[in-house]
C-alpha cells in the first residue's frame, strides 16, 4: 500500500512530444483511472510508473522513496496488461506462483534439479502454493489451477492476469486497458469485480483507459489526459458537472454533451443564433454552451431552442431525441424519461428550455468560462 | 466435400511423386548396397534385397579364418564388416557428442543475441543484425584455411574443441530465433519484468519455453549440418582415429588399390543416417503441435 507521485513528467521520442509535463498524485487505496483518447499518453504514463519506460524529465516516487532509475521489478508494482500476458507454457498456477517464486527464492534455489536441495526451498514452495490458491479462490479461479492459458477463455485468462497481480500483495495496481479484450457484457461484469476488488484489498489502483464509462463507474477519481496533458483532474460528479475544458466536456458523459455556438455581446448578453438568452458571460466571453442532454426539458414558452425531432431513440429506460435546431451545425441530443415514451415522433417540433445553473459556458480557446452572479440572478 | 477427378492436381501430385522418387533414390541404392553380396553390387542384379544366397567372405579369409567359418550371408557379412573394420560405435558416440556440444553451445549463444537484437532497445542494434545477416553469405569453405591456421596456432587440431568451437555462433540460429522472437508479444516480456525477472531469467524462463518450435526446427538444421559434416572433420581430424565423426568412419572402405567395398561402406551410411530419421521421426510431431502462442490474445 503506498501513495503514488508523478512529478512533471515529460516524454518525447525524438521530436514528438508524448508527454508535457504532466504531475500527478495518487493517494493510498485510492482508485484512480486516466482516461483519453487512444494516443494521448496515457500508457507511456503508466509504463513510466510502472519502470517499464523512462522519462525525458520528472520524477516518479512511491511511498517516500523516489524510484526514478529503479527497475520495473524492484519498484514493487503489479501490472495487468490488455493483452493479459500471460505466460502460455506455464498451468494457470504456475503463471500465478511466477511473481513470488521470483521473489520468495533465491537463484539458487530456482535452478532446476539443484534448487530441491537448498536449505528452507520446500518450505517456501508449500508457501507458495498455498498463496496461489488463496488468490485464485478470492478470483474464484481455483477449478482452473491446471490448465494453461490457451484453454480458457477472455474473462478466464482476465481473472488470471489479477491473480497474478494480487498474489504478492503489491504497492499498487496498474491496470491497462484491462478490459477491453472482453465482450459488452463480460466488461461490465468485470468491472464490477475489480471496483470491488480495489475495496476488499483497500489497494491503491490506477487504470488506463479509453472508456470513459469504465472510468466514470469504477473511479475515486478521473484523471483526463488529452494530447500528452492532464486536463482535468476530479472525481466522476466533478468532470460530468463542471468539466474545466471542452475537450473533457466532449469526452465524458454518454451521449455526448450539447455544445452550441454562441456570441458574448459588449453588455455580456449570450447570444444563441443572433437571439438575445437570459444568459449573461462573467469576465469571458462565452463562445460556447455546454448543456447535458438530460438537463434540457421540454417547455410551452420562452424556449431557450426550438427543433424539429429528427430521430428518436428508444432505450426503454430513457428516450433520447435527436433534434434539428435551425442555423445549429449539429444536431441537438435530449434525454427525456420513460414516461415520455410515445408523446414524440420523428418529425415534431420541441420547444426545450434550461436551468441556467445546469448550463456551462466555455471560452473561444475551449477552458471554462464561469457565468456572472447577475446571470444566475436574471434566470 | 466431393472428390471428382482435376486434370490440375493430377498434374500437380504427379510431379510430386517424380520429385519424390528423385529424392528417394540415392536412399534406394544405398539400401540395396548394404543387403546385397559383392557379385550382385557389381553387377547391378538382385534388386532390393539380393539373392542372399551364402557365400564366402572374402574379408573374413584375408583374416585368416577357416573357409567353413567364413560362410555367411551378404546382408550379415556388410553389417559384420562395417562394425568390426572400423570402431564404428566410437566414431557414433563422437558424432553425438560432437552434435550435442554444438547445439547446445550454439543455443546458448543464439537465444541471447537473438532476444537483444527482437526486443532490446540500444545503439547499433540494426547495423548488429545487418552483420549477422552479412555472416549468413559467407560459405564455411572461404573460411576453412584462416579457421584452420588459428587453431592450429592454438595447438587445438585433433581435438574435439577442434571440431565444435568453430560452430558455437551460428548466424542462422540467432537469424531464425530473431524472426521468431519478433512475433512474441512486448507486453509478456513486461509482464515477466513486473514480476521480478531479469533479462537473463526472461530469456531462459520465458522466451526459450514458447520458441521450442523455433528451437527444434533450428536443432534439426544444426544436428543435420554437423553429424553429416565430412569436410571440416577431415580437415582437423588428421591422426587420431578415436575422434573420428561418423562420416569419417565411412572412409574406412574406400579400398583404393584393392577396390572399394561398397557393400560395408552402405551399411555404415545405414547405420549412420538411421538415427538422424528416427531423431526426425519423432520431432516432426512436437514441429506440428509444438507449444502455440495461443494463450496470448
Amino acid at each position: 500500500m503506498a501513495t503514488l507521485e508523478l512529478k512533471d513528467i515529460t516524454k518525447s521520442f525524438g521530436d514528438t512530444d508524448i508527454l508535457r509535463g504532466v504531475s500527478l498524485e495518487i493517494a493510498d487505496g485510492e482508485f484512480l483511472s486516466l482516461v483519453g483518447p487512444s494516443g494521448c499518453g496515457k500508457s507511456t504514463l503508466l509504463r513510466i510508473l510502472a519502470g517499464l519506460e523512462s522519462q525525458s524529465a520528472g520524477s516518479v516516487h512511491i511511498g517516500e522513496a523516489c524510484v526514478d532509475g529503479r527497475r520495473a521489478a524492484d519498484r514493487d508494482l503489479a501490472m495487468v496488461f490488455q493483452s493479459y500476458a500471460l505466460y502460455p507454457h506455464l498451468t494457470v498456477a504456475e503463471n500465478i506462483a511466477v511473481p513470488l517464486t521470483m521473489r520468495r527464492l533465491r537463484r539458487a534455489d530456482r535452478l532446476p534439479l539443484m534448487g530441491a536441495l537448498m536449505p528452507g526451498v520446500r518450505r517456501r514452495r508449500a508457501d507458495i502454493v498455498r498463496t496461489v490458491r488463496e488468490a485464485a479462490e478470492i478470483l474464484d479461479i481455483a477449478a482452473l489451477l491446471d490448465r494453461k492459458p490457451g484453454q480458457l477463455s477472455g474473462g478466464q485468462r482476465q481473472r488470471v492476469a489479477l491473480g497474478r497481480a494480487l498474489v504478492r500483495d503489491p504497492a499498487a495496481f496498474l491496470l491497462d486497458e484491462p478490459l477491453s479484450n472482453l465482450d459488452a457484457k463480460m466488461r461490465v461484469h468485470m468491472r464490477a469485480e475489480i471496483a470491488q476488488l480495489n475495496r476488499r484489498l483497500g489497494a491503491t489502483f490506477v487504470y488506463v483507459t479509453h472508456d470513459q464509462a469504465e472510468a466514470m463507474t469504477m473511479s475515486d477519481r478521473i484523471a483526463v489526459m488529452m494530447d500528452g496533458e492532464l486536463l482535468q483532474v476530479g472525481t466522476p460528479d466533478e468532470l460530468y458537472d463542471d468539466p474545466a475544458d471542452i475537450r473533457v466536456a466532449r469526452f465524458i458523459g454518454s451521449p455526448a454533451i450539447n455544445l452550441l455556438p454562441v456570441e458574448t455581446d459588449g453588455a455580456g448578453v449570450i447570444r444563441l443564433t443572433g437571439r438575445a438568452t437570459v444568459l449573461r458571460a462573467g469576465p469571458v466571453p462565452v463562445a460556447y454552451l455546454g448543456i447535458r442532454p438530460e438537463a434540457l426539458e421540454p417547455c410551452d414558452r420562452d424556449p431557450l431552442l426550438s427543433g424539429r425531432a429528427r430521430l428518436v431513440e428508444n432505450l426503454g429506460s430513457d428516450l433520447f431525441v435527436q433534434l434539428d435546431v435551425p442555423e445549429m451545425p449539429e444536431t441537438v441530443t435530449v434525454r427525456l424519461p420513460s414516461d415520455a415514451r410515445g408523446k414524440i415522433a420523428a418529425g415534431d417540433l420541441m420547444h426545450l428550455r434550461v436551468r441556467p445553473d445546469r448550463v456551462r459556458g466555455f471560452d473561444s480557446m475551449g477552458l471554462a468560462a464561469p457565468f456572472g452572479a447577475e446571470a444566475l440572478a436574471d434566470a | 466435400m466431393t472428390h471428382r477427378f482435376s486434370a490440375r492436381q493430377t498434374l500437380i501430385h504427379a510431379i510430386l511423386i517424380l520429385g519424390a522418387l528423385i529424392v528417394l533414390l540415392p536412399f534406394y541404392v544405398m539400401l540395396a548396397t548394404a543387403l546385397k553380396s559383392p557379385v550382385e553390387i557389381a553387377s547391378g542384379t538382385g534388386g532390393l534385397f539380393g539373392a542372399q544366397a551364402p557365400m564366402v567372405s572374402e574379408d573374413c579369409l584375408m583374416q585368416g579364418g577357416a573357409e567353413a567359418a567364413c560362410l555367411t550371408r551378404p546382408v550379415l557379412d556388410n553389417f559384420r564388416q562395417a562394425f568390426t573394420k572400423a570402431p564404428l560405435w566410437r566414431y557414433m558416440l563422437n558424432g553425438v557428442i560432437v552434435t550435442a556440444a554444438i547445439f547446445l553451445l550454439q543455443t546458448l549463444i543464439a537465444v541471447p543475441a537473438a532476444y537483444a537484437l527482437a526486443k532490446l532497445k540500444f545503439w547499433g542494434r540494426d547495423a548488429a543484425f545487418a552483420l549477422v545477416m552479412f555472416c549468413l553469405l559467407i560459405p564455411v569453405h572461404a573460411i576453412a584455411l584462416p579457421l584452420y591456421l588459428m587453431l592450429a596456432h592454438l595447438g587445438l587440431t585433433n581435438s574435439y574443441a577442434a571440431l565444435i568451437l568453430p560452430w558455437i555462433v551460428s548466424a542462422f540460429g540467432i537469424f531464425l530465433m530473431r524472426q521468431f522472437f519478433l512475433t512474441v508479444p512486448d507486453d509478456l516480456i513486461d509482464a515477466a519484468r513486473m514480476d521480478g525477472m531479469g533479462e537473463f531469467a526472461i530469456i531462459w524462463r520465458v522466451m526459450l519455453p514458447t520458441a521450442i518450435p523455433a528451437l527444434l526446427a533450428f536443432a534439426i538444421f544444426s544436428v543435420v549440418a554437423h553429424w553429416n559434416d565430412y569436410f571440416w572433420p577431415r580437415i582437423v581430424i588428421t591422426g587420431d582415429r578415436s575422434l573420428f565423426t561418423p562420416p569419417l568412419g565411412l572412409r574406412e572402405f574406400k579400398g583404393d588399390l584393392d577396390g572399394t567395398f561398397y557393400g560395408p561402406m552402405m551399411a555404415t551410411a545405414l547405420v549412420i543416417v538411421t538415427p538422424l530419421v528416427a531423431a526426425f521421426l519423432v520431432a516432426q510431431r512436437r514441429f506440428i503441435d509444438g507449444i502455440t502462442l495461443t494463450g496470448m490474445k
